[in-house]
């Protein structure tokens, strides 16, 4: 009989954020800019990680690596758990050597995030010859098969070139191959395409999908619902530093369970189908020290009520999904029909 | 790059025309008259002109130039007015000596200057930063004839651990002349270590902040690498430049402490030479130091291509 705690092994979750708090600091003192945030990534699917500017994605990405910029930036709690090790509490030493074989990151401007200084094959040998131990020449012959999966044209050639004579789509590839040279579970993706035009776009995305076939747990960042309806399994959606609402993609669209949720999908007409009805959310993300004590989303909800002036956590809903609204049980919100 | 190197060497050659000519023209600026020095404190106006003649002193200041710059490109610098032997040779005596000291007041100013900068420049505002700040300004204030005062009276004097004169060629005895190059060299390359250590520190402080080193952290790469490699590699244009400025600054305290340390180098012979207007000699020091300077600058643009490889594509 299988022990029925892993009858599924592509079930395990792949990384699991639990309770995550950063704080900053600020002119206005030391202040929580990421709080009580919990995530789950599983083998094989891209999460999508959405929400306004400021609202904590590339904190949360990068505590994930502790690549936070210390002092400035701090975990002040939580578990960021990859297996049974908490990267958050991991000795450096251990953690540098799972940075790049087993949790990976890549960025948004693909021009300022490779060296300049070396050809794209030193850059992924490099990662090889760190992690895999191999020779200077294995290391090539790898470099040159992983620019060729990641789609570049003609990788013999382009293994000696040097980033500054890539496109940025090819930068961009190139930052990926490097990424995932020695297959890591998880990878993050800071909103890796909005330096791209919109075709390019797409083919990194679609490169990213054809990426986590061999079980990589994707978590990407972006503002852009339509790339999360297109290109994500699952959906995080952060607001002023916590997250308010994960689930399905196709269920939280189809039915958002938080009226943050339903605002951005009004919002965004490339989701909401219905052009005419495009609408931004009135008012602004209140910055980190002037949060409310309740729901931080209450100033500016059309559905706000007393209740939602007390604190609110993260419940679970059912069906892989989880919100932190207070009136969710009798909201009833609009999606957008697929 | 070798493309690169040649085209480099092309352009030196027109300035090196340029400065010939004009250290030529710079002696007919010096005051004095060499012919008087020569024909001695009694001599008739009569015969002060024809030393004149004899060395050629009449001729228009065209035809001088093109008689010595005719020996100089035959590797002939002319004859010293004064102690009538080839300036060549009097060059080549000396060269050995300032050139090791200005190589050794380099290699000082390198060997701490960069780990210092780079130690402030990965923190900035730790202790450590504020520290190597403090020693810098201290080094950029300290005068070098000063330096070199002090540091005769305490280890060569006081505590009589290293000579305080002299010095012994590397091909006599290297240990020897390791010690004769300690105290001189230490005092002429303390102002190099504190500038290379300032701008190393700003070069590395602003490559660390840099995306791409960030990048290097997140594929896992062991902190010798990231800042061995890339903060280093992407910090070497600054470095090298400050560096290289440095050469001229040490040969200047060369001059002075050569004095000092009664060694003698160029600065001992410049400085006679200009005292009895030694024409041919003076023209000859400032070749060759052009030369140097001019070499130095050519080895620093072709580091500037290693460094970037957008600059080889030019
Ligand atoms: N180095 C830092 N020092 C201080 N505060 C910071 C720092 N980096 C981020 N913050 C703060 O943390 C909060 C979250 O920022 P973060 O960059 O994670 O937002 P984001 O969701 O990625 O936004 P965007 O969509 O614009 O990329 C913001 O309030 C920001 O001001
Ligand atoms: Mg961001």
């Amino acid at each position: 009989m299988p022990d029925p705690a892993n009858t599924e092994p592509s079930n395990a979750p792949a990384l699991t954020i639990e309770g995550l708090r950063i704080s900053a600091a600020t002119e206005h003192g030391r202040v929580d800019v990421v709080d009580d945030v919990h995530l789950t990534l599983r083998p094989g699917r891209i999460t999508g990680l959405a929400g306004e500017s400021g609202s904590g994605k590339t904190v949360t990405g990068l505590a994930v690596l502790r690549l936070l910029a210390e002092p400035t930036l701090r975990v002040e709690s939580g578990r960021i758990l990859l297996g049974d090790l908490d990267l958050a509490r991991l000795p450096r030493g251990e953690l540098r050597a799972l940075r790049g074989r087993r949790v990976s990151m890549v960025f948004q401007e693909p021009m300022t995030s490779l060296d300049p200084a070396f050809t794209v094959g030193t850059l992924i040998g490099e990662v090889l010859r760190r992690h895999l131990g191999m020779d200077r020449r294995a290391a090539r012959e790898r470099a040159v098969e992983l620019l060729d999966r990641v789609g570049i044209p003609e990788p013999e050639k382009r293994v000696d070139s040097f980033p500054f004579q890539l496109s940025g789509g090819m930068q961009q590839r190139v930052l990926i191959a490097m990424a995932v040279a020695c297959g890591p579970d998880v990878l993050i993706a800071d909103e890796p395409t909005t330096a791209l035009d919109v075709t390019v776009q797409a083919q990194i995305l679609r490169l990213l999908r054809s990426l986590t076939d061999d079980g990589m747990a994707v978590l990407l960042v972006t503002h852009d619902l339509g790339v999360l309806a297109e290109h994500c399994d699952d959906l995080v959606v952060m607001y002023a530093g916590q997250v308010v609402e994960t689930g399905p993609v196709d269920d939280v669209l189809a039915a958002p369970a938080h009226p943050y949720t339903a605002g951005l999908l009004a919002a965004v007409p490339s989701t909401a189908r219905r052009v005419e009805r495009l609408a931004t959310i009135p008012g602004t993300v209140p910055p980190p020290h002037l949060l409310p004590a309740g729901c931080r989303f209450v100033a500016r909800c059309p559905h706000a009520a007393p209740v939602c002036e007390e604190p609110v956590t993260l419940e679970d809903a059912g069906g892989g999904r989880s919100r932190r609204c207070a009136r969710a049980a009798e909201l009833d919100l609009e999606g957008v029909g697929r | 790059m070798a493309g690169y190197a040649v085209r480099r060497l092309l352009t030196a050659v027109p300035l090196l025309a340029l400065i010939g000519f004009g250290a030529f023209m710079l002696t007919f600026m010096i005051p004095g008259d060499v012919a008087a020095t020569i024909a001695g404190e009694s001599a008739t106006p009569q015969r002060i002109e024809e030393v004149r003649r004899q060395l050629g002193l009449d001729d228009s200041a065209l035809t001088q130039f093109g008689r010595w710059a005719g020996g100089v490109l035959q590797g002939d610098l002319g004859t010293s007015m004064i102690h009538r032997i080839a300036v060549t040779q009097m060059i080549g005596e000396r060269l050995g000596v300032t050139v090791s000291l200005v190589a050794f007041g380099l290699l000082i100013a390198v060997l701490v200057g960069v780990p210092a900068g780079l130690v402030a420049g990965l923190r900035p505002g730790r202790w450590t930063d504020r520290l190597v700040t403090v020693l810098t300004t201290l080094g950029l204030a300290v005068p070098a004839f000063w330096l070199a005062t002090i540091l005769i009276i305490v280890f060569a004097i006081n505590l009589g651990m290293l000579p305080a004169t002299g010095f012994v060629p590397i091909t006599e005895n290297p240990l020897r002349w390791l010690e004769s190059m300690i105290l001189p060299g230490l005092a002429i390359g303390a102002a190099s270590a504190a500038d290379v250590a300032r701008q190393s520190r700003s070069a590395v402080a602003e490559t660390v902040g840099r995306d791409h080193v960030r990048t290097s952290r997140a594929m896992g790469l062991r902190p010798r690498s990231v800042v061995g490699r890339h903060v280093l590699k992407n910090s070497g244009i600054p470095i090298v430049t400050v560096a290289s400025l440095q050469v001229e600054r040490l040969l200047g305290a060369a001059v002075v402490v050569e004095l000092m340390f009664a060694m003698p180098g160029l600065g001992q012979l410049t400085v006679s030479a200009v005292r009895a207007r030694d024409i041919p000699t003076i023209q000859g020091v400032v070749l060759t130091i052009a030369v140097v300077v001019i070499l130095v600058n050519l080895l620093v643009d072709l580091s500037y291509a290693w460094f970037n490889p957008r600059l080889r594509k030019r």
